[in-house]
This record gives structure tokens, C-alpha cells and sequence, in this order.
């Protein structure tokens, strides 16, 4: 199949055609999924070498169910949450007794110019305090409000009702915003 | 009447700032998941492996299957059958083989018996 048709093809196609042994498929997978994956493990790790390391497991899974998934049953994107969120789940666990001062903080940027440097502290500043979040609501935040995934998806990622995922993000919201309320000045977050 | 205008989320901006934050993959964790991506695609193309039958079907199609393996059976039951119950023909047969009580009696045979014309000469 050309590149650019490639690009363009849906994700259960490509998965598809990586299943009948098209090589060029596993590349286009990879480019669309990875970053979505990488980037929703390490929101919920705060760690970016172990979220590294659970987006490839993550990308290993998707590999090897491929030739017995049946399409129109369920969307790979949102399958692909389901695991990513399950091994974060497992590893988070395995980190029980980790105090949250020993949770890395992300990587500072110091060169970056000053509107760089302030949204670079936000960012952390979040980072910091989604990793103080329970973990159910840390994940239906950042499903909704980073992934931009909607509310039934969320519901169907995390096995509960639609009213149980606007709960958690609501509870943790005001918790974020009650966390972040110390550095709104220094943020330069609207009240 | 006009709907008041919706106030903005404050964490918006955080949101917004976490979003552009996210660093893409590094090229290493692309060439690790496109190893696994091979590997695993390489692995269900591959023909099958031709499973290697166990030794009960390997002999069974050496004698030629289940008819001939009913055949053996047939024929092992039968040496077996006659070992313990020892026929009377086949005891005294093998006896008189064995401790040579054979009696009999020796007969000349003429060569010529029968072939003698009735007036006496050939």
C-alpha cells in the first residue's frame, strides 16, 4: 500500500493489514499509537522510563492479539487504554510504599524563554499534582481533560457507568484545583 | 434572554500546558516496539512446525494400522492359547520328536513293483 494511503487508513485497518503480514503497517501503527500511549503512561507514572517500558508492553499486546481482533467490537484506541491503564495499575501497586516525595518530578527545561519556562512550570506543577490524586481519578482526568477521550469511552476503558467517570473527574478536579490553589499567582492560572 | 456566559475552566490553561509538554518517543523505544512489531508478525506467518507424532501412531503405521495390529493380537492370543492348553496331537508330536519313541516298520519298496510284465520279463 503507498505511504500516504497508508497514513490515511483506519486504525483497525492497519491492524488488519499488519495481521496479513504488511510491514509497512507496524510502522504506521506505531507513528499514530505510541506517542498516545507513551504519553498517557507517563501522565499516570510520572516516570518516563517505565512509562516507556509500559507503552512497549502495551504495543507488544496490541502485536500479538492482531490476527484474532474482530473488528467493530471494540476501538483499538480505547482497548489500548484499557491495557496501558491496567499495567500503570500494576506497576503503581508494585510502587506501594514509594513515598510521593521519592516520585520523580518531570525533567526541567532551563533554557527555555520565560513564557516557555511558565508553561513548562504549570505543566508541572499538574504533573505533580495528578500524581497526588487517587488513581482511579487521576485516570479519568487525564483520559478526559489530556487525552481528550469523551465520556463513554472513558466509562468503556475503565469498566464503570458513564456517571461514575463525570464522579471521579469532577472529585478530581476540585482536588487539583484546591492542590494548585498555593501557586495560581506563580502559575499564572485564572481564578 | 441571553444564557450568561459560561466561566472558563481555571485548570484549562494547566491542561493546555501538560498537553504541548509531552515529549514524543525517542527513536531507541520506536526501534524496540518496530522489533517486537516483526518478530511477533514474523512468528504467526511462519508455516507450522510439522508436529512429530507420538511412537504408539509411528508404529501403528509401520505394521500397517489397525487391521494388521487386530491381526498381531489375533495371532499372539492364539500362540498363547495353544501354549496352555496344549493339544493332545501337538503333545504326543512333539514327544515323540523329543525322546524319538517313534515305532515303525522299514519296508523295502522294488523299484520296478508293479511295472513287472505277467509273463515275467521286462
Amino acid at each position: 500500500m503507498p505511504f500516504d494511503d497508508i497514513n490515511a487508513a483506519p486504525t483497525e485497518a492497519l491492524l488488519q493489514l499488519y495481521a496479513n503480514g504488511d510491514p509497512e503497517a507496524s510502522r504506521a501503527l506505531t507513528r499514530r499509537l505510541l506517542p498516545r500511549v507513551l504519553s498517557h503512561a507517563e501522565r499516570l507514572l510520572s516516570n518516563r522510563a517505565e512509562a516507556e517500558d509500559v507503552a512497549q508492553e502495551a504495543m507488544l499486546r496490541l502485536w500479538k492479539i492482531a490476527p484474532d481482533w474482530r473488528t467493530g467490537e471494540a476501538k483499538v484506541t480505547t482497548w489500548l487504554y484499557r491495557v496501558t491503564g491496567n499495567l500503570c495499575t500494576d506497576r503503581l501497586r508494585r510502587r506501594r510504599g514509594v513515598g510521593l516525595d521519592e516520585v520523580p518530578e518531570p525533567e526541567d527545561d532551563a533554557l527555555s524563554p520565560a513564557d516557555q519556562m511558565q508553561e513548562n512550570a504549570r505543566a508541572q506543577a499538574l504533573q505533580a499534582a495528578l500524581a497526588r490524586l487517587p488513581e482511579r481519578q487521576r485516570q479519568a482526568v487525564i483520559l478526559r481533560h489530556i487525552e481528550e477521550v469523551g465520556n463513554p469511552e472513558i466509562a468503556e476503558i475503565m469498566n464503570i457507568s458513564v456517571e461514575a467517570v463525570e464522579s471521579l473527574i469532577a472529585r478530581g478536579k476540585r482536588a487539583l484545583t484546591t492542590d494548585l490553589a498555593a501557586q495560581r499567582d506563580e502559575l499564572g492560572i485564572s481564578e | 434572554m441571553t444564557d450568561a456566559p459560561k466561566r472558563p475552566d481555571p485548570l484549562d490553561d494547566a491542561f493546555h500546558a501538560l498537553k504541548t509538554h509531552a515529549t514524543p518517543p525517542g527513536d531507541h523505544l520506536m526501534s524496540r516496539v518496530l522489533a517486537d512489531a516483526d518478530a511477533v508478525q514474523a512468528d504467526f506467518l511462519a508455516p507450522p512446525k510439522p508436529v512429530r507424532a507420538p511412537l504408539s501412531t509411528r508404529f501403528l503405521a509401520v505394521i500397517g494400522g489397525w487391521p494388521s495390529m487386530a491381526g498381531l493380537a489375533t495371532a499372539g492370543l492364539a500362540g498363547v492359547w495353544i501354549g496352555v492348553s496344549q493339544p493332545a496331537a501337538l503333545v504326543q508330536t512333539s514327544e515323540a520328536l523329543i525322546y524319538g519313541d517313534v515305532s515303525g516298520a522299514l519296508v523295502d519298496l522294488d523299484p520296478y513293483l508293479g511295472l513287472s510284465e505277467p509273463d515275467g520279463g521286462l
